[in-house]
């Protein structure tokens, strides 16, 4: 259950980029998961929701962009999908497989709502009402 | 400007009135593009960086619960304490049952305790350093957190990470936890003394590894009866001398 210690670091994350907007609230957060990444989606989901408890993402949807792996293989030098857990190369069948993608686990970007109250007397340079 | 309001503001935005206040609230995209890890990545890089100046080389040494990490570990300060300056810190979710195991063998040992934890993360390894390197260290064990999981995602800022397999726990094991032996460049299979009274086929676990990662080095010994122990010993020589 890492799945639990990834929530919190994103959930630091965007609480850290938030600092200073204090009526800033955030709808959603979107994240990048490599199938290789060792990640389990699901479990991090749930983890998401109990440690996104009582701070400014309780509410936030937690969107998960898969990122199938690809590799470019040593043998026969061409690009190849890969499935886990044994990286063969899908046109010559060797095991000797450069991962160019499938291992990310990053914060893509987040929604937020900010909130600022505004004065009673709207400011207008012309003076009008 | 806003018609509603009279605001200056040109971003959009909604309405609401609080005890006769206006109140806009406004929806924007924050783009990142960072690791979420990447505190740790920066706990694990200021390790490195520190390791690095003081000539250590650090080890995760990462398996399942029960493998024989500490057993290896006592073998090895053992053989090894005399010629080259060792320093340990075990993790475990609760006690420090292995730091007091590997106490007076020459080593400098301290503990974490992780608590909720199922791994050891960069920052816990660097508050302990100053203290646990003492001068003339040459080679750090780090003995992470008894899982095949979850370490794996949290990089120490170790030089290396050494996977622990042993042969009561089933030749499949690579294959049903890859990412740990996907990630470690070394294998070590432990208790091979057990070989003749388990069903462990040793082909297949040497195959299953290679697959996983193409060129690993698998080492097998016995920290009980000493069978293998002084490749493993000459492995570390090699790489505290690096």
């Amino acid at each position: 259950m890492h799945e639990l210690s990834i929530a919190q670091a994103l959930i630091e994350q965007v609480e850290g980029r938030l600092a200073g907007k204090p009526a800033a609230s955030v709808c959603s957060v979107t994240i990048r998961i490599g199938d290789l990444s060792g990640v389990s989606p699901d479990a991090l989901e749930a983890a998401f929701q109990v440690a996104s408890d009582g701070t400014r993402l309780a509410a936030a949807k937690l969107v998960i962009e898969r990122v199938p792996a690809l590799g470019t293989c040593q043998g026969c030098r061409r690009e190849t999908s890969l499935e886990f857990p044994f990286h063969v190369c899908g046109h010559c069948g060797s095991t000797d497989v450069l991962i160019l993608r499938g291992r990310e686990m990053d914060l893509v970007s987040f929604d937020i709502e900010e909130t600022t109250p505004m004065p009673d007397e709207p400011a207008d340079p012309a003076g009008r009402r | 400007m806003c018609e509603k309001c009279g605001c200056a503001g040109s971003h959009h935005h909604d309405h609401e009135h609080h005890g006769g206040h206006h109140v806009h609230s406004a929806a924007r995209t924050v783009t990142v593009g960072e690791r979420i890890l990447s505190r740790n990545d920066e706990a694990a890089a200021w390790n490195r960086r520190w390791l690095k100046q003081n000539g250590v080389v650090a080890i995760n040494l990462v398996s399942s619960p029960g493998s024989g990490k500490t057993s290896l570990l006592e073998a090895t300060l053992e053989r090894i304490s005399g010629r080259i300056t060792c320093a340990v810190i075990t993790g475990d979710q609760r006690t420090d049952n292995d730091a007091r195991r590997l106490m007076g063998r020459g080593a400098a040992v301290a503990a974490i305790e992780t608590r909720d934890a199922c791994h050891l993360d960069a920052s816990q390894v660097g508050l302990l350093l100053p203290g646990v390197v003492t001068k003339g260290t040459k080679l750090l064990f780090i003995e992470n957190v008894g899982n095949l999981i979850c370490p794996a995602a949290f990089d120490l800022g170790e030089r290396i990470m050494v996977a622990l397999l042993s042969v009561t726990e089933g030749e499949d094991k690579p294959a049903k936890y890859p990412s740990v032996f996907t990630s470690a460049p070394v294998v070590v299979l432990t208790k091979i003394d057990l070989l003749p009274y388990v069903d462990f086929k040793l082909d297949t676990c040497r195959d299953y590894l290679n697959r996983m990662r193409p060129g690993v080095s698998i080492l097998e010994l016995s920290a009980r009866n000493g069978t293998g122990m002084d490749a493993w010993i000459d492995w570390l020589e090699q790489i505290a001398a690096e």
